[in-house]
């Protein structure tokens, strides 16, 4: 109870003050419907208007007892005012729908317009632009990112450059068998991806860039 | 009613909001070139500017590094790649300015006349497409993708500088799995170096084994490829051209076919039949980045034929141009039986 009392005397020195709430004047207002017409709430709130009078030498301000039903009635006027007017001409509702529209269907064309456009392309976008802003980050361009950790180029896992896999394969080939790779057949792949990496670039427009594919040469003896 | 002016101040507002984030993203004075003619000056920066640089070179999860010297000196051109990771080993190549191969001429944008009268261009095979800009070696670049267009070949994503119209980034990828195979792609560029070539070669520690590597295949407006193997592919896919054809003791039979920007090539050895080996087929597959080795260890009459395919093709592919293979004298054989 009288935490209930403290906050009403806090209303009403916020009301006092000019720093009220809405949830202020609601609590003193119904305090004092609650307490009827002898309301001590209502007496000390006209105390306070009193006292700021002759604080700020407004002798001659009226001072109406009757605060409850003028605040009230002060109520009731605002929010009069703030209910939208219940008639709107017709051509006021339509201009302001069709403004919007057109403000939407701009912002549309405007932003499809940067979009570029293709099924491929937007996903490889996309992450193109994502490995191009972390510089640091060694992972290929347009595609997922992952891990810095991890591997950087494609997720498949790919044979070491030094040792070669062989999968068995289901094909068509009447029973596939593992291939397991001699040293002779490894030395032999070698030589043919060297010998295909300078077919491709005797006949290609990249010059010597398809060597960085080839395996490390091994130094001649005694050099 | 007395809302109605503040809506319009809001939609004006936003309208002109618009307007002005539309003419800021708009470069003012740089108009975008095509995707065809970046890649066509691609081609001739590549051959005729000299620049010095280095690469990173990235493959199921390694990264390498590599030095690279052009120039060219008399007219004549000299390209040198060099490992600055592991072994100090290089590749060095001397060549004509002025020759034409049959990738740079399709890179180019040049149309190839074939035998059959028809033309073939890369565009036949892919899409290309400006895909915007990127900053790459402290350089910008324009971004080229090119775009497969059935499932025969692998994409390609390319970085152009914007002042020499060097590469600066080169992205192969799968676009079936959305997964980049390799990457290459330059830390640093220098154009116009004044260093001689050599001491790009001393600068990496003596000594320096650098393997020389055949000249450039110069060509002319018409395709004419010279030679065959016995072995045929009886399906290849659309637009691979066959650029030549050269026999080893070691390796058989190879033919290198290309589309212009992708190659593989088909190995073929007969091999004599050991005694007692079980006459079975075999398969095994490499890869390493966008480069597929598929080996085949396939029976043929009373020998075993050992068939290599090698190329930056999908792995499905080189199996199809394995199972295709046939010998031409089994065709043509085949031939004069329907006659």
């Amino acid at each position: 109870m009288t935490g209930k009392n403290d906050a009403i005397n806090e209303s009403l020195s916020a009301l006092m003050d000019g720093e009220h709430t809405e949830l202020d004047l609601r609590r003193v207002l119904k305090a004092a419907e609650a307490e009827g017409q002898e309301s001590s709430v209502m007496s000390t709130w006209a105390n306070y208007h009193k006292q700021e009078q002759i604080h700020n030498k407004e002798l001659d301000a009226v001072c109406n007892d009757d605060f409850l039903a003028g605040i009230q009635a002060a109520i009731a006027d605002e929010e009069l005012q703030m209910q939208p007017p219940r008639r709107q001409s017709a051509f006021h509702q339509f201009a302001a729908k069709g403004a919007m529209a057109a403000c939407f269907t701009f912002v549309f064309l405007i932003g499809a317009s940067q979009l570029p456009f293709g099924k491929a392309p937007e996903s490889v976008d996309a992450t193109l632009a994502a490995d191009s802003v972390s510089p640091s980050a060694v992972v290929p361009s347009g595609f997922e990112l992952p891990p810095l950790n991890a591997r950087t180029v494609s997720s498949v896992p790919s044979a070491s450059s030094n040792a070669i896999i062989a999968q068995p394969r289901t094909t068509a080939v009447v029973n596939p068998r593992e291939f397991v790779l001699s040293p002779e057949m490894q030395e032999r792949l070698h030589r043919m991806i060297m010998r295909h990496t300078e077919e491709t670039s005797a006949n290609g427009g990249l010059g010597v860039l398809p060597f960085s594919r080839v395996d490390t040469l091994d130094e001649p003896e005694g050099r | 009613m007395r809302n109605f002016p503040n809506l319009l101040s809001v939609v004006g507002a936003c309208i002109l909001f618009m307007i002005t984030q539309a003419h800021a993203q708009q470069p003012k004075s740089e108009a975008a070139p095509s995707a065809e003619f970046l890649l066509s000056q691609l081609g001739e920066a590549l051959r005729s500017q000299n620049y010095q640089g280095v690469f990173t070179f990235e493959y199921g999860g390694k990264l390498e590094t590599f030095g690279i010297d052009h120039r060219v000196e008399d007219g004549v051109e000299k390209e040198l790649l060099y490992r600055t990771t592991g072994s100090k080993s290089g590749f060095l190549r001397d060549g004509l300015l002025n020759c034409n191969t049959l990738g740079g001429n399709l890179i180019n944008g040049q149309q190839l006349a074939l035998s059959n009268g028809d033309h073939y261009a890369i565009k036949r095979n892919y899409q290309l497409r400006l895909a915007g800009q990127d900053r790459i070696a402290g350089r910008d670049a324009w971004a080229v993708q090119l775009l497969p267009k059935d499932e025969f070949r692998y994409g390609l994503s390319f970085a152009i500088d914007k002042q020499t119209n060097l590469l600066l980034r080169y992205v192969v990828f799968d676009v079936q799995k959305n997964t980049a195979l390799e990457r290459l792609q330059f830390a640093t560029l220098v154009t116009d170096a004044d260093t001689a070539l050599l001491e790009d070669l001393e600068r990496f520690g003596e000594p320096t084994y650098v393997q020389r590597v055949v000249s450039k295949q110069c060509v002319g407006e018409r395709y004419n490829p010279s030679g065959h193997s016995p072995w045929k592919p009886t399906w290849l896919p659309p637009g691979f051209l066959l650029t030549g054809y050269s026999y080893s003791e070691s390796e058989g039979h190879m033919e290198t076919y290309t589309d212009g920007l992708t190659a593989f090539s088909i190995f073929v050895s007969e091999s004599q039949s050991r005694e007692g080996e079980a006459r079975q087929a075999k398969q095994g597959l490499s890869s390493k980045g966008a480069i597929t080795a598929l080996l085949s260890l396939l029976p043929h009459e009373e020998s075993m034929v050992s068939i290599a395919i090698v190329g930056d093709i999908p792995p499905s592919v080189a199996q199809r141009i394995t199972l295709s293979l046939t010998r031409l004298q089994a065709v043509e054989e085949s031939a004069g039986n329907d006659d």
